[in-house]
């Protein structure tokens, strides 16, 4: 067995204030009720709790391989930033690329970064929304508030954006001095007979271990906020993209316990679904509610679940996806369907065919007067 | 182009002799450097001592991507979401040539592994997309696969056939396998197939060729091109050698695209130009039909009807299905189109050869636990998307559709942004933004107070941080002198002149809006639209000087800034370029 290949983790944290804020106060609520009758917290997990488990995470996950590289990014409702390595600096973004020093990840800074840089995120969150609540009041209550739910598919482009960067200081990804496919070069150089011998399914590129000196990509997106509707198809933009290029994307929800809150996320498990493919490479796992959120258990799940280099995760007992919600829904209606009309220019699907215009673009339809027979090509040679 | 119509002598792949020709000697191959394609597609000469810079190289694909990707103008055009295009190949003699231009393998072999990329990115960008390929060479055309909507099938029927091809011309040593190039035989078999397409999708011919003339039966442009217009097929064509005049005018005559490729590259990005579905054209005579389409269905307002179609779209339904999933205990019979399928081991059987000659293409039979059931006659399916093998009922699941919506919503082209401009501190709050310099955080502090939800024993002390901060990268931006560019600088740095360049000091500071540093990517950290600083302190002045004059010639990457034109965010020329052609989404537009 080869050891474990250097791989690139990107970790997304979802630092919505709204989301975090809510949580603490249950939490604390919850907490006072059981330490009353002398028991340990089982609340819902708070800001600290996962900023803590996911730093140990990373250190779990730097100590796996030296080579390792780390980057996380914060999300908020209405901003993202990269958190660690910074712009510039020690150990600066510049310097992790072209693996200038020793370790890749510097640990002790990596632990200021990510903790000052959660704070400054949510600090900013939270004077944004104190703004715009300040001037809904002066102007009378016209201003639309920030949606609710966090920038994950901003966090998740920004997460590929730095993997392109990645790939394109080791002469693969997509870079502005060469063509769109440079994925595909590195084969070209082999020879095309090269390129026959193996086999070229797109799939099979996940398994095969990677070049030394390249890096695996990965993300790892650790979310509690509802998802937002108007991300879907940045998402699956994501998804799509990111399977292009074999990265594995892995999905963490963490549920609060109240009724009303979201049990888990639909769309990442429809991206984690997407970009693992059959290969069944990604991992989506809502956390269960209770003990496991608190005292230390969240570092658990995160290491025993998240952590195994991915070539091991088809030997492992890790939790599948089996029912991701697939189906189609009627544009106009919301139901869902079976089978649909499709436009054929912006591909809305609809229950019954438009009598007149399509109601997403607005074209004009076609009735079906005198099909294809008329148009065909005549065969006389 | 004369240049690049080499004699007969070197041919053949197995040619013992060592270079006979100076165009064959690696060193000839610059000279390819300097012909250069304008906007129109035509190519130009360029001086050979004007080498370009990277930043222009760059700039000049920008150009030309704009010029051929549609998207990437500001107009919103409607596509042809759902395509039929037929590849016809040239494996003609004139296909067995080495060519200076591509690395000096045979053009064959290019061609056949760009069309295998080309099939994969087809499928990638219309999943809904049918394709199928044609192999001209002996003057006659043969249909390698038919329509079909499985790329696993074309990209093997492609190695299949460079390997016997490549035997062919290995075998026979002599410059005339392959024979002659016909183009009207190989259009008239892609032609009458993609009659038999549906009219919702659209009819397309994409020619790669070698050849520099064609071997006709008739008269392509009296007979065929009617047809072909007729019948509503857009042909383009790309050339590996130089451009022909029939290649050329069938473009124009059917609304297609006619290049010549100038590199391995430039081939590379014309064929992958041809995966993006394109713009719905109203040619003379499409335009034509319509109206005539009109007049036959809706005859109640036809002056009306025929009015709107000048600057209208049309759309028309088509009934797709979205089947289940569904998983049994015992392997069943399903419906393959031949890939391999995961979990089994078992290859996929063909029930009846004979019916591989079908645009439904899942006609082979395989054992499965797990298979789509067709909601309309419930037989069950291995791929998706496909057509039913059974009720031809088209089959997709939802994020199929969801693959293609970025032509329909594609992320505007971003625009250059000058050097000397600047983003920073300008914030809607009015309140200058503590600046990045040593990466003070004392905001960040701030927010800790602020915030009851965070306790603030989870974070180290400042000290920690702005220490090991203190040596930050040092970058010098060469602007006009009355720029208002603010100026950094250090205390060890202060004996610069700076009448001419800014220091600007990057430090760690968080970045989450380009106006908090506006020369760093938004997207990958990386600093951009200013130059670095040589760290060795001691002879800087000199290097500085000596580094200008060939700075000012060569223009790296690095000076380049493209921002966003909704969000107002910078983005790097990488991101830039990856963010329109893989990725198309804007972060900063989705977090707004
Ligand atoms: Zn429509
Ligand atoms: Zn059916
Ligand atoms: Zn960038
Ligand atoms: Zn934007």
């Amino acid at each position: 067995m080869a050891t474990n290949p250097p791989t690139l983790l990107l970790l997304i944290l979802d630092l919505s204030p709204s989301t975090w804020g809510h949580r603490s106060i249950i939490r604390t609520a919850k907490d006072k009720a059981l330490a009353a009758k002398k028991k340990s917290s089982a609340g819902p997990a708070v800001i600290d709790d996962v900023i803590e488990s996911s730093l140990a995470f990373i250190a779990a996950f730097c100590a796996l391989n030296r080579d390792n590289v780390v980057v996380v990014i914060g999300a908020t409702e209405s901003e993202v930033g990269v958190v660690y390595p910074r712009k510039g600096g020690d150990g600066s973004m510049n310097d992790v690329v072209n693996s200038r020093g020793s370790e890749r990840v510097d640990r002790g800074l990596m632990n200021d970064y990510v903790r000052l840089g959660v704070a400054e995120l949510v600090k900013r969150a939270a004077e944004r929304r104190e703004q715009t609540e300040k001037q809904r009041e002066q102007s009378g209550e016209k201003i639309i508030p920030v949606e609710e739910g966090v920038a994950i598919a901003s966090a998740l482009s920004l997460a590929l954006c730095i993997i392109n960067r990645f790939m394109v200081a080791s002469h693969a990804g997509v870079s502005a001095l060469s063509d769109a496919t440079t994925t595909y070069q590195r084969r070209d150089d082999e020879g095309v007979l090269a390129l026959m011998g193996g086999d070229t399914g797109s799939g099979s590129n996940a398994q095969e271990p990677p070049q030394r000196g390249l890096l695996t990509p990965r993300t790892l997106i650790i979310q509690s906020s509802p998802d937002r509707t108007s991300d879907y198809n940045a998402l699956m933009n994501c998804a799509f993209a990111a399977h292009k290029q074999n990265v594995v994307i892995d999905g963490c929800f963490i549920p609060s316990d109240r009724k009303e809150d979201p049990t888990s996320s639909p769309y990442l498990e429809q991206i984690v679904h997407q970009t693992s493919g059959n290969t069944g490479n990604g991992i989506y796992l809502s956390v269960p509610k209770g003990p496991a959120q608190v005292n230390g258990a969240l570092s658990e799940v995160l290491l025993s679940v998240f952590l195994p280099p991915i070539h091991l995760r088809k030997e492992m007992n890790l939790p599948k996806l089996n029912q991701v919600d697939f189906r189609a829904r009627c544009f106009e209606t919301g139901e869902c369907i079976d089978i649909g009309k499709v436009c054929n220019q912006c591909l809305s699907i609809f229950k019954e065919r438009p009598r007149e215009r399509c109601w997403t673009c607005g074209a004009k339809v076609r009735l079906k007067a005198n099909g294809g027979s008329a148009k065909r090509m005549k065969v006389d040679t | 182009m004369s240049a690049s119509s080499p004699s007969n002598t070197a041919t053949a792949s197995t040619d013992p002799r060592p270079q006979n020709h100076t165009w064959e000697a690696h060193s000839a191959s610059s000279h390819w450097a300097d012909i250069q394609e304008d906007a129109d597609g035509n190519l130009l000469l360029l001086d050979p001592s004007r080498h370009l810079s990277i930043a222009s190289q760059i700039r000049r694909r920008r150009h030309r991507l704009a010029s051929t990707d549609v998207s990437r103008r500001e107009k919103r055009l409607a596509r042809h979401m759902l395509r039929h295009v037929y590849l016809i190949l040239d494996c003609s003699r004139w296909s067995r040539e080495k060519d200076p231009a591509l690395n000096n393998k045979l053009r064959l072999e290019i061609m056949i592994s760009t069309s295998v990329e080309f099939v994969l990115e087809y499928y990638d960008q219309n999943p809904l997309g049918h394709l199928g390929i044609v192999l001209v060479r002996e003057g006659e055309a043969e249909m390698l696969t038919t329509l079909g909507g499985s790329p696993k099938r074309h990209t093997l029927a492609l190695n299949a056939a460079l390997v016997s091809e490549m035997k062919r011309s290995g075998g026979k040593k002599g410059e005339f396998v392959g024979g002659e190039f016909s183009l009207q035989n190989g259009i008239e078999v892609a032609g009458r197939s993609l009659g038999y397409a549906p009219r919702y999708g659209s009819r397309e011919i994409l020619v790669v060729t070698s050849a520099l003339a064609t071997c006709d039966p008739g008269d392509l442009l009296g007979e065929t091109l009617p047809r072909l217009m007729s019948a509503g097929i857009r042909v383009s064509s790309v050339s590996m050698q130089a451009e022909m005049h029939v290649c050329k005018r069938l473009a124009e005559e059917t609304g297609g695209l006619a290049g010549v490729c100038l590199d391995g590259r430039h081939l590379r990005d014309l064929i992958m130009g041809h995966a993006i579905p394109p713009p719905v054209s109203a040619s003379s005579f499409e335009r034509e039909a319509l109206e005539r389409e009109v007049e036959v269905g809706d005859s109640n307002n036809t002056t009306n009807g025929q009015q709107d179609h000048e600057h209208e779209l049309v759309c028309e339904f088509v009934t797709m299905g979205f089947p289940s999933k569904d998983g049994r205990d015992v392997p069943t019979l399903v419906h393959s189109t031949g890939g391999v399928i995961f979990g089994s081991n078992n290859a996929a059987f063909s029930i009846n050869p004979a019916a591989v000659d079908d645009r439904r293409n899942n006609r082979l039979i395989a054992f499965t636990r797990t298979g789509y059931v067709c909601p309309r006659c419930r037989s069950r399916c291995s791929d998706l998307p496909s057509d039913c093998a059974v009720c031809g009922l088209r089959l997709i699941l939802a994020p199929h559709l969801a693959r293609t919506f970025h032509h329909l919503f594609p992320v505007r082209p971003f625009e250059e942004l000058d050097e000397a401009e600047v983003l920073a501190n300008i914030d809607t709050n009015g309140d200058a933004i503590t600046s990045d310099v040593n990466g003070e955080k004392i905001n960040g502090m701030r927010g800790l107070e602020a915030l009851p939800v965070l306790s603030s024993s989870a974070f180290t002390p400042l000290a920690s941080i702005t220490s090991s901060s203190a040596s930050a990268s040092f970058v010098v931006s060469s602007t006009n002198s009355n720029s208002n560019i603010d100026i950094r600088q250090n205390g060890s740095q202060s004996n610069h002149d700076t009448t001419n360049s800014k220091i600007i000091n990057i430090g760690p500071s968080l970045v989450a809006k380009s106006t908090d540093c506006d020369r760093c990517c938004f997207g990958c950290l990386k600093i951009i639209g200013c130059k670095p600083v040589p760290s060795s302190s001691s002879d800087e002045k000199k290097n500085r000087k000596c580094n200008s004059g060939s700075i000012a010639a060569e223009e790296t990457e690095s000076i380049l800034r493209f921002q966003c034109p909704e969000c107002k965010n910078v983005f790097c020329p990488d991101c830039d370029a990856y963010l329109h052609e893989t990725l198309h989404n804007c972060p900063g537009c989705l977090c707004s």
